[in-house]
């Protein structure tokens, strides 16, 4: 628990320096929403290797089983070229451009289709296709061969690539993955060969593999799963508040059944624990749903803008200049159609080109960012000034808006004004109690939520005098994150200001909670209502007007979840996970125990490679340019740089799950830092190395000194 | 002789360790060209007090002399400074460096900041002579026989102009031949002036080397036999000789069901030997033996901690399936090991966890969840019922006292009532009263109907608790003693029997 609370310290002390030093950069929604995605993708190959570790073992190969996955995914993805309608005639062709024109819009190609002819010995030719143009009575086609062979006037007939079951691929992966542990487990234990012994080879050969395999050529998957599956590594699925109602709902279910299983067992929660608790789970639930509402209302608009278009243009406008305080954007060229209570859409067409190579990793999400209601536009010589009724801060943040120019265009969307104008009506100009009613509640459980948590917690976990102080910078952290979360930041001092104030009030409440407890001890009963008015007091400050629940959490998040709830299951649940944690600490004396120390050993490697399959999948469909040579390059050592953070001792036999993903955090968080503030990328991995080493000789120290202090208490 | 000054002189030397008085007032003279025969039953002291003099431990009190002079031996390199040498039962050598190498081992030779290697080959080659060993001095340890080993030890010690050297069970692994040339190389050193104090349980030779005889018992000395006194019954009534205490409270239970029947048995240890022999209900079969009579390896091999060979082991009538602990748990039996903390435990795991640990499948929830309930109900009982001292259920058994980390091992099996109960060395290093615990436990159980199987090399224990006692010797059961006939004599004799 300790080394838990130890690495949470870290992680909070991390990201504040960073939010600190990097000038809002880093609590950006999107940045936020990268890290926690990509924290979440390293986690899950962490927790893969946290088991290896808790056996007293080691696996390497994790990054070139990554490598190999991701590399293999595509190429099984594509199957074969399959014959496609009548045969077209080619119109023209361009040799020195490797191009042919094709008679009528042929809508099914893509990259990656065939073209076969006869050619003028009857010999049968093929091309592939490297690019697709369509204009209005005709496709122009790039391929990658030489095109000279080809005569106006031939007739090419078109194979189309089609693909396999990605649900297919998926499972082929998975079971790969878990073949290659069950060999890893089976080569340890049977043939008693070295586990560093045996990944390594295991890093070799499937990195060589996948080059092979690959011809060394970049894989990816094209543009074809964009909006199917490659969202199960990329998309953003949930709100922050449909999270909050989950887990509402989850802690509440957690403490009923707790209190009604465990009628005679000492660990029961007090009444008062359990009236708190219910009332946190409540207060999430409540203020989550309202805040979905919220958000449920605003993506109507949205919705409805997509659907209801009178004409969208799509007009490549260079954004000029753009005024914060006034909230609008000056642009180049007249522009009559757009009109007040319209919808704009800005969408960064810049992909890929961003100075920050981390950023560009991700897809910038615009249709979260930048749908913006305009409130009026006017139209000077040559230049368009459009005034917007919300906050910019999300474009500059998502960086949609800059004031280098080159890269933005606006796709301009007109919608049905008197629609938009009935939503936007209800939105804002809604007084009355009715349009309150809402908002009020919304306060009030919000401000519920803090004091409650707070005190359930102190109660809960009956924390003492010793515990307080690491508690203390837990929950600091937590009201750290809240405060990212919050987003709305749009300064540096503000920034700095912020975070001492929820590091201050975080303290207080803790403080006065603590007093609180004692006084509860002795005062009873009378002194709750005070206790949570001061509480609620207290809470204004903390949650404030924050578009919390709107942040979206990425999907990544909810695998990770899964596979920590399961992972934590069964290493501390099941009698499996047990035998694991013994047989790591004592292999003897497991074995002498009746365990078989074999087969759990192998189950380890399994889950291991499984993990890392999965891991690979995710940043395979993630990345979507997986080159062979590097890809996954180094995982294994973040992987196992989290576990051993996280609180695994590479001797074995230790372990928590909660602590490997909060390590995998450290990582990126590290990662990232060193991108936003400006240091050299060429000094990433000493920095990642030292802050581990410092963490690691904190750890040592710590056990040393509380070895003494026991072995002098004895 | 007596006006001859000992050239080692050690007075009223003691030393505690947690628990236990491993020496108390110990006296020993070494004179010069002597071969001084230290003898003792298992746990009587001899190691401690050789490694006492080696300066591998301290004492708590008393006075080392070396030729008439006061010495605090701190360090091996004092001892050594001092011209004692040790050679271990387990030798030494580095089996990966040349036999040169091994002598000037940590005192190379140095020429220009390099190892001169042919220093280093004249030199070995002079002391190599001193043992009469014929060999050439760049060969590998490993690539030696274990008695040339042992030779090449020697020679090391005389090369750091050793004039003590102790040697702790020097045949246990030689053969006969072999044997044979130690006796003549320690002849040869005897009538060079070098001393020798030789420690060993084989009687025998105890009588055809010594020139004199000091036996230790419990930690103190039970007397010093001269030359012309030695002979093998003065030796075994000097080391056992001593009044069964009063604490072992026994009453024969064994009825005439065998439980544990086993037949032909053989270890990886003793591949030639074949053991067979029947344990019944209520039985507590005593095992005794010398150290590396092989007893261990029959418990092990019967539990499966190490596979054995060939034979048979039928529980109730029943052939036990497989080779593996997990099936000799299945079918019964439970073993609570020699070695507590390599075997017994998880010291790092806590008291709680230990406990359930083997009986985790059996209470199992559904097809893989701990049953938590059953866990705390178990560890509960047997912590009240064995009464083990533990602040609470999840202290780290690496913090409990040695007694009761031997009470959270008997635990975790009695939880599985099992029907057979091998025990390997229950009581060692755990103080009197948890011993006298587990007596009693032992008798509880054996009147419930359990079948145990008891190894000890405290003879004491042995002849207090057991029915029935096997004699193991050098990997055979050497002879078997009813309750009538159990004597410490009978036993001894059977022990070290040739």
């Amino acid at each position: 628990m300790k080394k838990i609370m130890g690495i949470l310290l870290l992680l909070v002390f991390i990201c504040l320096a960073t939010a600190l030093l990097s000038g809002g950069r880093f609590v950006t929604p999107f940045n936020m929403q990268n890290i926690v995605r990509r924290s979440a993708f390293y986690g899950i190959i962490g927790i893969g290797v946290a088991f290896v570790i808790i056996t007293g073992g080691i696996d390497l190969s994790i990054g070139s089983l990554i490598g190999l996955v991701g590399c293999m995914m595509p190429m099984l993805l594509a199957s074969e070229h399959v014959a496609e309608g009548d045969p077209v005639a080619v119109i023209k062709v361009d040799v020195t451009a490797r191009a042919l024109m094709l008679d009528g819009k042929q809508e099914s190609l893509r990259p990656g289709d065939l073209l076969k002819f006869k050619s003028a010995t009857g010999s049968s030719r093929e091309l592939r296709i490297n690019q697709v143009n369509h204009s209005e009575a005709n496709t122009i086609v790039r391929v990658n061969q030489p095109v000279s062979a080809v005569k106006e006037g031939t007739r090419v007939r078109r194979f189309i690539l089609s693909h396999n079951s990605f649900t297919l691929v998926l499972i082929l992966v998975l079971l790969f993955s878990l073949v290659i542990g069950l060999l890893h487990g089976l080569m340890i234990t049977k043939i008693n060969l070295q586990p560093f012994v045996v990944t390594l080879c295991g890093l070799l050969i499937y990195r060589g593999v996948a080059r092979w395999i690959t011809s060394d050529s970049t894989q990816g998957f094209g543009s074809d799963y964009d909006d199917s599956f490659r969202l199960l590594a990329t998309g953003t699925p949930f709100s922050v508040a449909a999270v909050m109602i989950g887990v509402g709902i989850v802690f509440a279910i957690w403490l009923v059944a707790r209190r009604l299983r465990s009628a005679t067992n000492v660990t029961r929660p007090s009444g008062l624990a359990f009236t708190l608790g219910i009332l946190f789970s409540l207060s999430l639930i409540g203020f989550g749903s309202l805040r979905y509402a919220d958000g449920i209302s605003n993506q109507r608009i949205l919705d409805l803008a997509k659907a209801t278009p009178i004409q969208v243009e799509t007009k490549k406008i260079t954004i000029l200049d753009f005024n914060l305080e006034k909230k609008a954007i000056l642009v180049r060229g007249e522009h009559p159609s757009i009109q007040a209570a319209g919808l704009l859409l800005i969408r960064d067409t810049s992909k890929g080109k961003s100075e920050n190579d981390l950023q560009s990793e991700q897809e910038v999400d615009w249709r979260a960012l930048a749908y913006q209601p305009v409130r009026g536009a006017s139209i000077e010589k040559n230049q368009t000034v459009i005034g917007f009724e919300g906050s910019m801060d999300d474009l500059i943040n998502g960086k949609v808006l800059k004031p280098s120019v080159e890269f933005y265009t606006i796709d301009l969307v007109e919608m049905d004004l008197a629609s938009y104008d009935q939503q936007s009506q209800k939105m804002t100009n809604s007084p009355g109690l009715a349009g309150l009613l809402p908002q009020i509640a919304m306060y009030f459980f919000g401000f519920l939520m803090i004091p409650a948590f707070v005190i359930t917690t102190v109660i809960l976990l009956r924390i003492d005098a010793r515990r307080i102080l690491l508690s203390v910078c837990g929950l600091v952290g937590a009201v750290i994150l809240m405060g990212i979360v919050a987003s709305r930041i749009e300064s540096d001092v503000s920034a700095l200001v912020m975070f001492l104030v929820f590091g201050v009030i975080g303290l207080l409440i803790f403080s006065v909670s603590r007093f609180i407890r004692v006084a509860l001890e002795m005062g009873g009963q009378l002194i709750r209502l005070p206790l949570i008015t001061t509480g609620l007091l207290a809470s204004v400050w903390l949650l404030g007007n924050t578009p919390m629940g709107q942040t979206l959490v990425p999907a990544a998040t909810l695998w990770l979840l899964v596979i920590a709830i399961i992972a934590a299951v069964f290493l501390n649940r099941t009698i499996y996970g047990r035998y694991l944690l013994a047989l790591g600490r004592n292999v003897e004396a497991a074995k002498y125990s009746g365990i078989n120390t074999d087969r759990m050993i192998i189950v380890a490697y399994v889950i291991c490679s499984v993990c890392a399959g999965i891991g690979g999948i995710l940043f395979a469909l993630d990345g979507n340019s997986i080159q062979p040579a590097s890809h996954g390059n180094f995982y294994e050592l973040y992987a196992i740089a989290a576990a051993v953070l996280g609180g695994c001792s590479l001797r074995g036999g230790e372990g928590s799950i909660i602590g490997v993903v909060i390590g995998a955090a450290v990582m990126f968080v590290l990662y990232n830092a060193i991108n936003l503030l400006g240091i050299p990328s060429t000094l990433e991995f000493a920095i990642i190395g030292l802050v581990i080493l410092v963490g690691a000789m904190t750890d040592e120290v710590a056990k040393k000194f509380k070895d003494r202090k026991l072995s002098q208490a004895s | 002789m007596p006006d001859m000054p000992p050239i080692l002189e050690v007075n009223e030397l003691s030393k505690r360790f947690p628990g236990v008085r491993a020496l108390h007032q110990v006296d020993l003279d070494l004179l010069a060209g002597e071969v001084l025969a230290l003898i003792g039953e298992n746990g009587a002291g001899k190691s401690t007090l050789m490694k006492i003099l080696a300066g591998v431990q301290t004492q708590d009190a008393g006075v080392i002399r070396v030729d008439g002079k006061e010495v605090w031996i701190d360090s091996v390199s004092k001892a050594l400074d001092l011209g004692i040498s040790l050679i271990h039962q387990e030798l030494n050598l580095s089996g990966n460096l040349s036999v040169g190498a091994n002598i000037f081992l940590g005192r190379e030779p140095l020429k220009m900041g390099l190892i001169d290697e042919e220093v280093i080959a004249t030199e070995a080659r002079k002391y190599l002579d001193m043992v009469g060993l014929q060999i050439d001095p760049h060969v590998l340890a490993d690539d030696l026989p274990i008695g040339q080993q042992q030779l090449v030890e020697i020679a090391k010690a005389l090369s750091v102009d050793s004039r003590i050297l102790i040697m702790d069970e020097p045949t246990s692994s030689l053969s006969q031949s072999e044997v044979d040339r130690l006796f003549e190389v320690i002849g040869q050193l005897r009538t060079s002036g070098v001393s020798v104090i030789y420690i060993s349980h084989r009687l025998a030779e105890v009588k055809i080397l010594a020139d004199r005889v000091s036996v230790l018992r419990d930690g103190e000395n039970a007397g010093v036999l001269d030359r012309q006194d030695i002979t093998h019954d003065t030796m075994v009534q000097m080391m056992v000789g001593r009044d069964v205490s009063q604490y072992y409270n026994h009453t024969p239970h064994q009825t005439d069901d065998v439980v544990m029947d086993v037949e032909n048995l053989r270890t990886p240890a003793f591949p030639t030997h074949e053991l067979s022999f029947q344990v019944r209900r209520g039985e507590i079969l005593g095992v005794s033996g010398v150290v590396g009579a092989g007893r261990t390896e029959m418990l092990q091999a019967i539990f499966g901690g190490v596979a054995k060979l060939s034979g048979t082991v039928r529980i109730s009538g029943m052939p036990m399936p497989g080779r593996t602990p997990l099936d000799a748990i299945a079918a019964g039996i439970a073993l609570v090991p020699e070695d507590r903390k390599l075997h017994g435990l998880v010291v790092d795991m806590t008291v709680r966890q230990n406990m359930s640990l083997p009986g985790l499948r059996k209470n199992r929830v559904g097809q893989a969840f701990i049953n938590f309930g059953v866990e705390d109900s178990v560890t509960t009982n047997m912590i009240s019922r064995l009464g083990i001292k533990t602040p609470h259920v999840d202290q780290v058994s690496r913090y409990l006292s040695g007694g009761n980390q031997q009470k959270v091992v008997l635990g975790k099996w009695l939880s599985l009532k099992p029907s057979v109960l091998l025990l390997d060395e229950p009581t060692r290093g755990i103080d009197v009263g948890a011993k006298q615990e587990i007596y009693q436990l032992m008798e509880e159980l054996a009147a419930d109907g359990m079948a145990i199987l008891f190894v000890s090399s405290e003879l004491e224990e042995i002849l207090g608790m057991s029915d029935r006692v096997l004699v193991m010797h050098e990997g055979r059961i050497s002879g078997e003693l009813s309750r009538e006939e159990l004597s410490e004599e009978a036993v001894m004799h059977l022990a070290t029997s040739t």
